[in-house]
């Protein structure tokens, strides 16, 4: 949402706006300029904030940067109005008197920033790669949890001395000295009976109703990212009932999905009005060089970063500056313990067998650290943690492309209120099935529906490169690290272009991707 | 003020705070007598090489 570099001593300047920045000496504050965002500068004796947040839709549209001056008890009212509101933001704080700053981060997630504390001074980005100007050292822990392919929504990144700003954190600054604190978890959710009189299907529309509407938009801003999936379809049939046609957007993939995707695309379209747009997945596939790029860094995890950005410059190209996903709905109905049963808990899973190979890639200090417990990951959240690091992920190339993500299937609101529902709703995603079926007729999605999926992609892709893959991977800065076995991963690419079978291919990608981003820091 | 007011209370629901921010109020604007413990310097010698005992004496 903002970048953000300040001296500490420079705190003793006047805070003040000048060319859509926040200036104090030779330090400056510049909130990301797009018109889903507004910025203030509050001030009182001594000490000010700045809080750029998403602008409500429930809100006056006033202007993109205000700045005023208040006394000490308006002031804290402000504040504390401010870590209220309602939609995401990112607040950054200061006092005079020994050179102190908290910044601190809402709820949802959506544009995360990354922060860099030095001695006397503080860098925050929402684009980690300005951060990453000096070589850095490799955290081995985090890298080897990355490596073993377990989650980690953390403040601890890829490299030593960069954070997150995970969702409702604050990191207090003084000179010499940081404290990064988490906030306490979230509540926790069990299923609860529905309310008299209420039906879940209505309270459903409104939560997602609610989420959609809640930013100021208008038709002609907005691109939906359409898969062809239920997610995306709910979003779809949400912003069509608000806004009536808008455009969306979808990568095509090839294979047995493809016609399936085509058809239920077109029937989504069709039903809702949409304006579609596609780009195919074969004229944009996923860059496998991990050589030093001359180009700018880029250490998001996106596999399909090369057709996604194909998608987002037809968005730009088309005068569009919003873009609504289907983000947070794979993460909307889950299963309790006591629910799962027992044949789906008996035998290894998928997840299982790729683990196995992302494991085998590892030297036997790197597995040591990927088994050890942790305590450094994010409490529970509002919005669930894998859907953050979603956010987190595609954020940057979105704010690159003049695109502002909403993401309704992420909506804390919506995330809580289907987490509690009873099994019945949950089980097989029965509610968002009613929901679709309601809007788009029984057709589009029978319970039997091939999926699309971008699971075809890369294997096939990675056989055809493997000899390149294999050449550049004589040097490996991974093993270099002690982290993995070199022959090991040699022995896995085989594997994935003899095979070409998912599991493999999947720890391979995983294994792939972090090298390269762990050679562009390192 | 008023425009600030409108803006920025609009939505507010009696200070609802239903996803459990952190509710601290600004920092404050003072700071206390900054203390120097005797053992901290700034090699961070702890363990005082050269002395018989790193617990002092």
């Amino acid at each position: 949402m903002l970048k953000a570099d300040i001296a500490l001593p420079d705190l003793l300047h006047h805070a003040q706006w000048r060319d859509g920045s926040i200036v104090l000496g030779d330090s400056r504050i510049t909130p990301h300029a797009h018109p889903s965002l507004e910025a203030w500068l509050v001030r009182t004796e001594g000490q000010w904030f700045v809080i750029v947040r998403e602008r409500a839709a429930s809100a006056s549209q006033g202007p993109a940067t205000v700045a005023c001056d208040v006394d000490i008890e308006e002031f804290q009212r402000l504040y504390r109005q401010c870590l209220l509101w309602h939609l995401d933001y990112i607040m950054i704080e200061a006092a005079q008197a020994g050179y102190r700053m908290k910044v601190r981060a809402g709820v949802f997630g959506s544009v995360p920033v990354y922060c860099r504390a030095m001695q006397d001074r503080i860098r925050l980005s929402w684009d980690v790669t300005d951060l990453a100007t000096e070589p850095l050292a490799i955290d081995p822990e985090i890298t080897s949890h990355r490596l073993a392919m377990n989650t980690i929504y953390s403040t601890r990144q890829l490299c030593v001395g960069i954070q997150l700003l995970t969702e409702r954190a604050s990191l207090d600054i003084a000179p010499g000295r940081a404290s990064y604190r988490y906030p306490a978890p979230a509540e926790d959710t069990s299923p609860t009976p529905m309310p008299a009189g209420r039906d879940a299907l209505t309270m459903f529309r409104e939560l997602l109703q609610r989420a959609v509407s809640a930013r100021p938009t208008m038709a002609d801003r907005i691109s939906l990212e359409l898969s062809g999936g239920m997610d995306s379809a709910s979003v779809a049939c949400a912003l069509a009932a608000c806004h009536g046609p808008v455009a969306s957007k979808g990568i095509l993939l090839d294979g047995h999905v493809r016609h399936p995707q085509v058809q239920r695309r077109g029937q989504i379209a069709s039903r809702l009005g949409l304006f579609d747009d596609t780009v195919d997945m074969s004229d944009f596939p996923p860059d496998l060089d991990i050589k030093q790029p001359a180009r700018t860094k880029n250490l998001a995890r996106e596999y399909y970063l090369e057709a996604c950005s194909a998608l987002w410059r037809k968005a730009c190209a088309q005068g569009h500056d919003m873009l609504f996903t289907g983000i947070g709905g794979d993460e909307l109905f889950p299963s309790y313990l006591d629910e799962v049963q027992e044949q789906d808990s008996g035998g290894p899973g998928k997840g299982h067998e790729v683990k196995r190979y992302a494991e085998q890639l590892l030297t036997s200090h790197a597995r040591s650290a990927a088994h050890g417990l942790h305590s450094f990951n994010a409490p529970a959240s509002p919005v669930p943690s894998t859907a953050l690091l979603a956010h987190a992920c595609r954020a940057p190339d979105l704010l690159r492309h003049g695109l502002w993500p909403v993401n309704p299937l992420s909506d804390p609101s919506l995330a809580i209120f289907c987490h509690r529902l009873p099994r019945e709703y949950r089980q097989g995603r029965e509610l968002i099935r009613h929901y679709l079926q309601k809007h788009l007729g029984d057709d589009v999605f029978p319970r039997d529906y091939t999926k699309e999926t971008f699971a075809g992609v890369l294997p096939e892709l990675i056989a055809r490169h493997a000899e390149s893959i294999a050449v550049q991977l004589r040097d490996c800065a991974l093993a270099d690290l002690g982290l993995v076995d070199q022959r090991a991963v040699l022995g896995l690419l085989e594997s994935v272009a003899a095979t070409q079978a998912s599991a493999p291919t999947t720890a391979f990608a995983s294994f792939l991707w972090l090298e390269r981003s762990v050679r562009q820091v390192h | 003020m008023n425009q600030l007011d409108v803006v920025m209370h609009e939505e507010i629901q009696n200070d609802v705070n239903p996803f459990g921010v952190q509710l601290e109020g600004p920092l404050h604007n003072r700071v206390s007598v900054a203390k120097r413990a005797p053992k901290i310097d700034d090699v961070g010698d702890i363990g005082r090489i050269g002395t018989i005992h790193g617990g002092g004496g």
